[in-house]
């Protein structure tokens, strides 16, 4: 197959081949990662967000319609720096195209140049050896070489395909620290996937070890259901919640009484929202035995809506719940993003509003973000990310959603969100006094941990062996030891200026027992006695301890 | 013209040396330590305030107990007795019974004995700045001012002796209840400091927060600089005089003209409400104009 233009019809096509190709390649993609830490995967973050592109699109003949509803889709569902950039370049493509019904290779071309550009104008500081320049070498390299009336989509695709390749092997001369992992960029081999996935369908090949059941049923906020397993052990029950009607044929539904109704599910779960509008019950609860509260609820009724999900498994049950609140306007709201039950309670504790389940592991889409803004109905909103690959995110969420003045304090770890929660007044402070003062004590923090190495590597001088902990501090890798006390004190010794250092603040994971952390911490205590430390349980996963330093 | 007698309490902070240096006394509360009761003496009879500080620290809670009835009516009596004026100036109403319960007492004491004269003050403040207001009275006395004179002129300034209070543990501040912020203050904190001032109403109200005992001194310094106008300044302390001296010495450093600083321990009443390692600094400023919600 091959063409001098490209119409709506066309381009839809190749874009599902785009992402059938990704979605066959995002494993390899994630392996591709310079910290050896399950964190923030480029493969799965960028194939979700083109995910998000394609379900936005609706069938049309013209290419501009298509290249649009791909890049707001895109836009809304961008998860993680490298679903950012790429929903950025899309967003540039599609503004290229704008308009047009079908494009000439060159225009199309001209749309690409445009594509890297945005992208390129998203990043404040933007890095070389990354997508951003397989993006651009990737068309810029190929443009001279395109030859008006002649030069076919197939071929035009092939070089781009070819230019990317020779771009992204060079990347890891123009990233230090790619070439001391010995990997190439992740996100700059996501987008070549795409292109040759568009290359595949032009020159009629197949994609292989490509999931089909994957592109119609991934859901926009996905469910690793390897969370829960054959030796997994019910932790934190089944939210559980339906519309229950009320029956004349089992009770006076005149005489119901909603507060005993209330009194019962309190003894048989928690998190409980509970309301009756005319001689409807809506139900959620959080419990092991949601037999009971089905049964007991059947007593009364029947269900006109059922949803019961293992809460090990969910994401996002956070939101879920909070969507149940009356809605009153509020003047100021303060959205943060965390994983881990313990964290996420106390930084409600300390005062922000929303907590969104999302961290390392699941970055947290643009779209999840919006939700939350919107549920917050809010005049002023302060949103904080705690992580790295979640914060261009954050950004294009407040930018995108009109609602409320929305501003982001770029905190990249959860000990920076942590210090700057713990600033709250607890309520009755302005939302610039709040900003401010969350800012500056965001910026004082230290934030360090220490994890167990996904696989050997060498990185910033330093040897990491899989399985022995690797020792962080400010995201610079500093040490790898193989016992996890010893990785703790090595770690803080390298701290800069840590004998006037005064606070010492510990989050330990799921993975670490209450007795270890005590211990490790009274071994702090024991090493640096000027320290005043805490230890909080944060059950979050792949971090054995988040630490943060004042 | 009759003598004045000047009374404070417990919670002033004046050491015996300032109380005879402007021959002022106090009624005695009392605290509670595990069994045993004591007199929360600023005098330390029964223990040396590190001694008693390191009871708190090894985790035995301290309860204290307001001045009885009959000792305020005693010591009225006696007073009047010997022919003299009495004035009291009391800790914050805010923060204890003393005002109301000596005002009902005096109001007794000056029906039984007409001529009497028994004025109850509430100073809105404890620690020193309590104690400043009875040293700027004695002052006052000196001069030759009537007790009308120097009850007007405390009434009049009584916001204007400030407090600057930080202290070492939250906890201490949590379980007396004693203070005013919101529940969100408190959560799970580790390293924020408190910043602790006496509101209009007289209550101890937290109104900033920041990270770090270094910080939070450098906080009480600044605050005192910006606000300070004259006369002494008082560091009161629970047993951590390193930090004391050390706010002394910023002080003099930022160029804030004493006329003396006296450094006190921090007596068994603010003790037990703050814990040990509270430090304060108290003196003549600017008035206060924050309400703790």
């Amino acid at each position: 197959m091959d063409s001098l233009t490209l119409d709506g019809a066309l381009f839809n096509q190749l874009l599902n081949y785009a992402y059938q190709d990704l979605a066959a390649h995002y494993e390899a993609i994630n392996d591709l990662n310079v910290f050896p830490v399950p964190d923030g995967d480029t493969g799965t973050n960028m194939k979700m967000t083109f995910n998000n592109g394609l379900k936005n699109i609706k069938e049309s003949e013209n290419i501009g319609d298509i290249a649009d509803n791909l890049a707001r889709g895109m836009l809304f569902g961008a998860r993680g720096n490298s679903g950012v950039l790429t929903s950025q370049y899309f967003k540039g493509l599609a503004d290229g195209l704008k308009g047009k019904k079908e494009v000439t290779v060159s225009e199309f071309a001209e749309a690409m140049v445009q594509g890297y550009k945005t992208a390129y104008s998203a990043t404040v500081d933007p890095t070389e050896g990354t997508i951003l320049t397989v993006a651009r070498e990737g068309i810029e390299n190929v443009k001279k070489s395109i030859v008006s009336g002649k030069t076919t989509f197939a071929q035009l695709f092939a070089m781009v395909v070819d230019a990317m390749k020779i771009s992204l092997d060079n990347t890891p001369n123009l990233l230090p620290v790619l070439k001391e992992s010995g990997v190439i960029d992740s996100g700059g081999k996501g987008l070549l996937t795409i292109f040759e996935g568009i290359l595949k369908y032009l020159n009629g090949e197949e994609i292989t070890g490509y999931d089909e059941e994957d592109t119609h049923s991934l859901p926009t906020s996905s469910v690793d259901f390897s969370a829960f397993n054959e030796n997994s052990v019910l932790d934190y029950g089944y939210c559980t919640e339906f519309l229950l009607q009320l029956l004349t044929s089992k009770i006076d539904v005149e005489k119901f009484d909603i507060q005993s109704f209330i009194a019962y599910l309190q003894e048989h779960g928690n998190s409980i929202v509970c309301f009756q509008t005319g001689t409807i019950v809506k139900v959620h609860i959080h419990t092991k035995k949601p037999y009971e509260v089905i049964e007991f609820a059947q007593r009364y009724g029947e269900f006109v809506a059922f949803k019961m999900e293992n809460m090990a498994l969910q994401h996002n049950e956070v939101l879920h719940k909070e969507e149940e609140k009356a809605k009153v306007r509020k003047n100021v709201s303060i959205i943060s993003i965390a994983q881990g039950d313990g964290i996420i309670e106390l930084f409600k504790e300390l005062g922000s509003d929303i907590v969104l389940n999302g961290g390392t592991t699941m970055n947290t889409s643009t779209a999840e973000m919006i939700d939350a803004f919107k549920f917050a109905n809010s005049d002023e909103i302060i949103l904080l990310p705690n992580e790295t690959n979640i914060i261009m995110a954050a950004k294009q969420a407040a930018e995108l959603f009109k609602g409320s003045r929305v501003r982001v304090i770029e905190t990249k770890t959860i000990p920076e969100g942590y210090n700057a929660l713990s600033m709250l007044m607890g309520g009755d402070e302005s939302a610039d006094d709040a900003y401010n003062d969350m800012l500056e004590a965001s910026q004082a923090v230290i934030s360090c941990f220490v994890t167990k190495a996904s696989r050997d590597t060498t990185l910033n001088g330093v040897k990491v062996k899989k399985g022995y902990y690797i020792e962080s501090v400010d995201g610079k890798l500093v040490g790898c030891n193989e016992n996890r006390e010893e990785a703790i004190l090595e770690m803080l010794s390298k701290v800069e200026d840590i004998e006037n250092r005064e606070v010492m603040f510990a989050f330990y994971g799921q993975m670490v027992s209450e007795e270890d952390a005590e211990h490790a911490i009274s071994r702090v205590n024991e090493a640096f006695p000027q320290l005043e430390t805490g230890l909080i349980e944060g059950k979050q996963d792949v971090y054995d301890f988040l630490i943060g330093i004042n | 013209m009759k003598e004045i007698a000047i009374l404070l309490d417990s919670t002033c902070n004046m050491t015996k040396e300032l109380m005879e240096r402007f021959d002022v006394d106090y009624f005695r509360m009392g605290v509670s330590v595990g069994e045993e009761e004591h007199e929360a003496s600023l005098t330390w009879e029964d223990y040396t305030p590190h001694q008693f500080y390191d009871i708190m620290r090894s985790g035995t809670r301290v309860f204290t107990i307001q001045v009885q009835d009959h000792t305020y009516r005693d010591r009225f009596v006696k007073l009047v007795q010997e022919g003299r004026d009495v004035l009291y100036i009391a800790c914050s109403g805010a923060l204890s019974a003393s005002v109301k319960a000596a005002s009902k007492v005096a109001d007794e004491v000056m029906k039984e004995y007409p001529d009497s004269k028994i004025v109850v003050v509430d100073s809105l403040c404890a620690g020193m700045g309590q104690g400043l207001m009875g040293i700027k009275a004695s002052e006052m006395r000196s001069e030759g001012k009537s007790i009308e004179e120097i009850r007007d002129y405390l009434e009049a300034n009584k916001l204007k002796f400030n407090q600057w209070a930080t202290v070492g543990d939250l906890n201490y501040l949590k379980r007396a209840g004693r203070i005013k912020a919101s529940k969100a203050f408190f959560g799970n904190l580790f390293g924020v400091k408190p910043i602790i001032i006496s509101d209009i109403k007289g209550n101890n109200f937290a109104y900033k927060k920041v990270k770090g005992r270094k910080a939070a001194l450098q906080e009480l310094v600044d605050s005192a600089k910006n606000s300070f106008v004259d006369g002494y300044i008082s560091i009161d302390h629970g047993d951590c005089e390193a930090d004391a001296l050390e706010l002394k010495r910023m002080l003099e450093e930022a160029g804030v003209k004493a006329k003396e600083i006296f450094i006190v321990p921090l007596g068994p009443i603010l003790g037990a409400t703050c814990g040990p390692d509270t430090v304060a600094i108290y003196h003549f400023g600017s008035e206060v104009t924050i309400l703790g919600e």
